[in-house]
């Protein structure tokens, strides 16, 4: 239940063996390089070849992400010689870069068609010849849409006699060509008619009739589309021939340059270097024989003691079956080293609290199929889909306990068995729920036990964490000074002690922090009974759920009883809202799963906040 | 039959005006979490946390509307 042990080490030696002793450690891929304080000593610097690399590292991954090279394409061999790589791809991005540029100034000039030949279909609307639109200085025009042509004619005809107006057949698009001097009152006049005028900076200088132009863009424009393809054909090609070679150099590159700047974090002297990190108890000894292998003597390990400020990084340890469910515990911040992780109660309680809710035999094999369906497509999410899984198949198993398909009680006329049924014995599943959730808080305040223990000692932990239980004795007081329970009057009083004594020993543990702290501990009482009440939704999203399957179903059965064409909308009907019904479900109970995990019963005991255990050289 | 009426009424509005209220708040808090998590991913675990933490108002609803519907049926 706690995290992988580990030992905090500290590996001192010569410069002169530094480079294999950096290799070493890269391939045993178990220690974890803390950061040199700078303060305290030197910190080393990156090897020679750590600029190169970089450079073809980078040169590599805009390569992948231009030529848009899947990521987990596997690598074609293993290692590289750098230079004549690096060299290799330089003048393979100065080609594909040649290509992408080409490709852009081609889109920009098919934006510029598309403006023209936007401008080109209204001026068709009225046919004149283009070079009329710049033919001489005195001349000024407007073009755009208008209300109505004829009201604008009467308009400028007040201001000018010199003028020409030319409109479409609608009367809704227009050209005016007026003397310049008067072109400011013509405008002010037109804009109170509702004039918006369009602009024509790609058409005017142009020659020939709308139509002719337009066709020509037309033409221009199927050329490009037609060099567009061509070039990313070529494209296409590179990036199949060379794919596996680059994401090889990309691995390669990564790996060499993750060795060139380790010295990063190393401490150093002229002569020597020193390296601090953690490697797992268990790998100390393996450690030790692999460095004393490679520099015999001459490199000097020793382990030491961890103290309270070290911050620890954290490996969770768990079993196989219990693996999917460290993503929720990694979602939430790993525990601290001293902390217990709740890993294998997690595998437990998820699982059941989500197929309680969910609890259909019909949806746990959709969701079933779903997240294995989803794990074989998506190759990622691993984790995530397994623990779903995992939890589908308790929904199965609680289906067959409330006998419930696709909310249905009875399959094709056979009465499924069940235990309890889910629409009929509300009380009975929200006791249910309730007594899940007394069992699982109290399961969180006894690890919070252990972890007070284990970290401030048994006086804290039995303030601080066994009060609650006297706390939750006393229930049965406050019930009954609210009428809602009879209680026998020794009983009573002796609720009503251990509350006061609950409390008491609450605000002792809180008086700690100040004075306010012993005043939070009444109040802070009540979280509990709400944290035990909040278990309820167990009982409501399953209802929920099961209400909705068979709303579903009697609305469709309404219209399978009335045959012919209905049949087809039932189908329609029950497919639709049980696609709903599941997708709701599934998060749903996921949602209210997790939320019990994090908010009831995570509070009672985690901090969290670990760094990752990352030992170098492995790769993520 | 009119009293059942009224009592289906205040079992509804039990669990309607909770539901509200669970809304309001975390309106408000999932605005903020989705800032957070936009800033840094790892907040994903703790602003999912932070966010669920009104619907327990409505889970109370849900209680008093079934104790409502139990007093009047019995």
């Amino acid at each position: 239940m706690m995290p992988e042990r580990m030992s905090k080490v500290m590996v001192i030696g010569p410069k002169t063996v530094m480079q294999p002793v950096i290799n070493e450690l890269h391939s045993i891929k178990a220690m974890h390089i803390s950061e040199q304080k700078p303060q305290e000593m030197a910190t080393g610097e990156p090897l020679r070849e750590a600029e190169k690399l970089s450079e073809t590292l980078v040169t590599a991954r805009s390569l992948i992400s231009h030529l848009g090279i899947n990521s987990t394409c596997p690598p074609a061999r293993k290692t590289f010689g750098t230079k004549k790589d690096a060299e290799k791809i330089k003048e393979l991005q100065k080609e594909v870069n040649e290509k992408l540029d080409k490709l852009k100034a081609l889109d920009e000039r098919i934006r510029a068609l598309q403006q023209l030949e936007s401008e080109l279909t209204l001026l068709s609307r009225i046919n004149l010849p283009l070079e009329a639109y710049s033919c001489c200085k005195s001349l000024t025009y407007f073009a755009g849409h208008v209300k109505n042509a004829d009201e604008a004619r009467k308009a400028v005809a007040k201001i000018t006699e010199k003028f020409e107006l030319y409109s479409s057949d609608d009367k809704k698009f227009m050209v005016i060509f007026a003397e310049a001097p008067k072109r400011q009152e013509i405008q002010d006049a037109l804009t109170s008619l509702g004039f918006s005028d369009i602009s024509l900076a790609s058409a005017t200088g142009m020659k020939g009739s709308p139509e002719e132009n337009m066709k020509r863009a037309a033409q221009e424009k199927a050329g490009i589309e037609s060099q567009k393809t061509s070039i990313n054909a070529e494209l296409k090609k590179l990036k199949d021939k060379w794919q596996e070679i680059i994401t090889a150099i990309e691995s390669s590159a990564a790996e060499q340059l993750e060795k060139a700047e380790a010295p990063l974090r190393f401490g150093t002297t002229k002569n020597t270097f020193l390296i601090t990190g953690w490697v797992p108890s268990e790998s100390l000894e393996k450690l030790n024989q692999r460095l004393e292998r490679i520099a015999s003597g001459k490199i000097y390990l020793k382990e030491l003691e961890i103290e309270d400020t070290d911050k620890v990084p954290v490996k969770l340890k768990n079993i196989k079956y219990a693996k999917p469910f460290e993503f929720f515990i990694k979602l939430r911040g790993l525990p601290l080293y001293n902390e217990i992780d709740p890993t294998p109660i997690v595998f437990i309680s998820f699982p059941l609290f989500f197929g309680f809710m969910l609890g259909d035999i019909g949806y746990g094999l959709v969701t079933l199929l779903l997240a294995i369906a989803l794990k074989k497509l998506l190759g990622k999410g691993k984790d995530l889909l397994n623990s779903i899984a995992i939890a589908s198949a308790t929904a199965i198993l609680f289906g067959l306990i409330f006998g419930e398909f696709f909310g249905e009680e009875a399959v094709l006329g056979y009465e499924l068995p069940h235990i309890i049924s889910r629409a009929h014995h509300v009380n009975e599943l929200l006791a249910a729920s309730i007594i899940f959730g007394i069992i699982h808080i109290n399961l969180g305040l006894v690890l919070g036990f252990y972890n007070e223990l284990k970290n401030h000692g048994l006086k804290k932990a039995i303030l601080g964490k066994a009060s609650w239980l006297f706390i939750e004795l006393g229930i049965g007081f406050v019930l009954k000074l609210l009428g809602i329970m009879a209680l026998p009057q020794p009983l009573f009083y002796a609720s009503g002690a251990s509350l006061l004594l609950g409390v008491s020993m609450l605000a002792a543990a809180e008086l700690e922090e100040g004075i306010l702290g012993a005043f939070k501990a009444p109040i802070e009482s009540i979280t509990i009974f709400s944290n035990i009440l909040s278990y309820a939704r167990l009982m409501a999203v399953g209802l929920a759920s099961v209400q909705l399957a068979i709303i579903v179903n009697e609305f469709a059965k309404e219209f399978f009883r009335q045959g012919g064409l209905m049949i087809l909308a039932g189908i329609a009907i029950l497919l639709i809202g049980h696609t709903i019904n599941i997708v709701l479900g599934i998060l749903g109970a996921f949602l209210h799963s997790l939320r019990l995990q994090y908010v009831e019963f995570f509070t009672k005991f985690f901090k969290g906040g670990s760094e990752p255990y990352k030992p170098f050289g492995e790769r993520n | 039959m009119a009293e059942a009426g009224l009592v289906a009424i205040g079992a509804g509005l039990a669990i309607g005006l909770s539901a509200i209220g669970a809304a309001l708040a975390e309106k408000e808090i999932g605005a903020a979490a989705v800032g957070a998590m936009a800033e840094k991913d790892e907040f994903f675990g703790k602003g999912l946390l932070m966010t669920v933490i009104p619907e327990t108002l409505v889970i109370f609803g849900l209680v008093i509307a079934i104790m409502i519907l139990q007093l009047a049926s019995g």
